[in-house]
């Protein structure tokens, strides 16, 4: 079992007191979300993924940031509570989506890695070990394949400034055809609530 | 198992306080309950599914919205704590519905990869949700191998009669590897009853 106690100061008050710093002081009147991002890059060959740099260029199903990009539209901000990663594949023959698998499934040297995010030039997350987003060495999981990581520290992404994820692997991994490594981030969040007519 | 404890700022009081701004300060002297609702859409080949719209033409199993549709009734609200797909499957013969199962018991990867997005009275409240969240592998509410409810970080509140739809946007799919499938999405949440305590 695992128990999670969260105190008073919740992750909402982390969003508005980050963006009240910024003098982003409209955020507590967004409507109040779920926000889930996602990037895919291909696997082919290279030795780091740079996830949501550019992903203004990728759409469904390959990214959910639209045309905002790498950045989060004004109104809208969002905690990232947990991270996790996805192998998606394409078959060509059949045209259709294969079953998603855990990153280890299909190369458990994809985990040998390091994490990072940079979120307006500054890193925010450094050198944080591939291993712990697999069942094995994850704090956090509740069951045997489960991979999604959740934060001890959450991170808040306001509004209008680029972020980038990161995610180094070793030289000489090899490519997987027409497959795909996702990311995704999650977490609290508003998205803008303009209370008015266009 | 899997316990969370929250702040005191409660989904009842999430419920009461939405609907007081809305001028609709009774709710608190309703039935507080569990409310679920849903509804099931077939896998046909479309590529957008429309949950909820049109509900009220949809009749038990395939829905329990009645005829109110997508709107909740007088005195009703549901505040939406957690969601879930489910694949359900027709029987030829008989026509009877059965082997439910979640989305990754699917013929191929097009439900994992879709995006779900929700919206009261031409509000979005919820954009671009992923489905692969769902997963027990990717959901950080999963407290077991088999478990795909996935648990919301903000409850969102649905008052009573105001449209609600979800929207699910899924990748193109050969409709004959779906045949005789669909899909049923589910919200579930604390909520009220209508409790008149009058006669009419």
């Amino acid at each position: 079992m695992q128990e999670f106690n969260i105190t008073n100061f919740t992750p909402q008050d982390k969003i508005v007191g980050v963006n009240n710093k910024f003098g982003n002081t409209g955020i507590k009147n967004q409507q109040g979300s779920t926000v889930v991002l996602y990037d895919t890059l291909p696997l082919d060959g290279r030795n780091e993924f740079r996830f949501f740099e550019g992903s203004s260029q990728r759409n469904f199903p390959f990214s959910n940031t639209g045309s905002d990009g790498n950045k989060l539209g004004v109104g809208s901000s969002m905690i990232i509570a947990r991270a996790y990663f996805t192998i998606v594949q394409f078959d060509t023959e059949l045209n259709t989506w294969l079953q998603v698998s855990n990153v280890e499934g299909i190369d458990d040297a994809l985990n040998i890695a390091e994490f990072g995010f940079e979120l307006a030039n500054s890193t925010i997350l450094k050198q944080y070990s591939g291993l712990d987003f697999t069942s094995q060495f994850n704090k956090t999981t509740n069951h045997d394949n489960q991979v999604v990581l959740q934060w001890d520290t959450q991170l808040n992404i306001p509004p209008l400034l680029e972020f980038v994820a990161t995610w180094r692997v070793q030289q000489g991994l090899a490519p997987l055809e027409n497959g795909y490594l996702r990311l995704t981030i999650e977490g609290t969040g508003a998205i803008i609530a303009p209370r008015t007519t266009f | 198992m899997r316990e969370i404890i929250t702040n005191r700022f409660t989904p009842q009081d999430k419920n009461i306080a939405v609907n007081n701004r809305f001028g609709n300060s009774g709710i608190k002297k309703q039935q507080g309950s569990s409310v679920l609702k849903y509804d099931t859409l077939p896998l046909d080949g479309r590529t957008t599914l429309n949950f909820f719209e049109g509900a009220a033409a949809r009749n038990f199993p395939l829905s329990n919205c009645g005829s109110d549709g997508n709107k909740l009734g007088v005195g009703n609200t549901l505040v939406v704590e957690r969601i879930y797909l489910t694949l359900i499957q027709q029987n030829i013969e008989d026509t009877l519905f059965g082997n439910p199962n979640p989305i990754n018991f699917s013929p191929d990867g097009t439900l994992s990869m879709g995006e779900l997005n929700f919206s009261i009275a031409n509000s979005t409240v919820l954009k671009n949700f992923p489905t692969l969240s769902l997963l027990p592998n990717y959901n950080y509410s999963a407290g077991a191998t088999n478990d795909n409810v996935y648990l919301l970080d903000t409850n969102i509140v649905i008052p009573p009669l105001l449209e609600y739809i979800a929207q699910l946007r899924l990748p193109a799919y050969n409709a004959l590897d779906y045949k005789n499938l669909f899909l049923r999405l589910t919200i579930e949440g604390s909520g009220s009853l209508i409790a008149p305590r009058t006669t009419f």
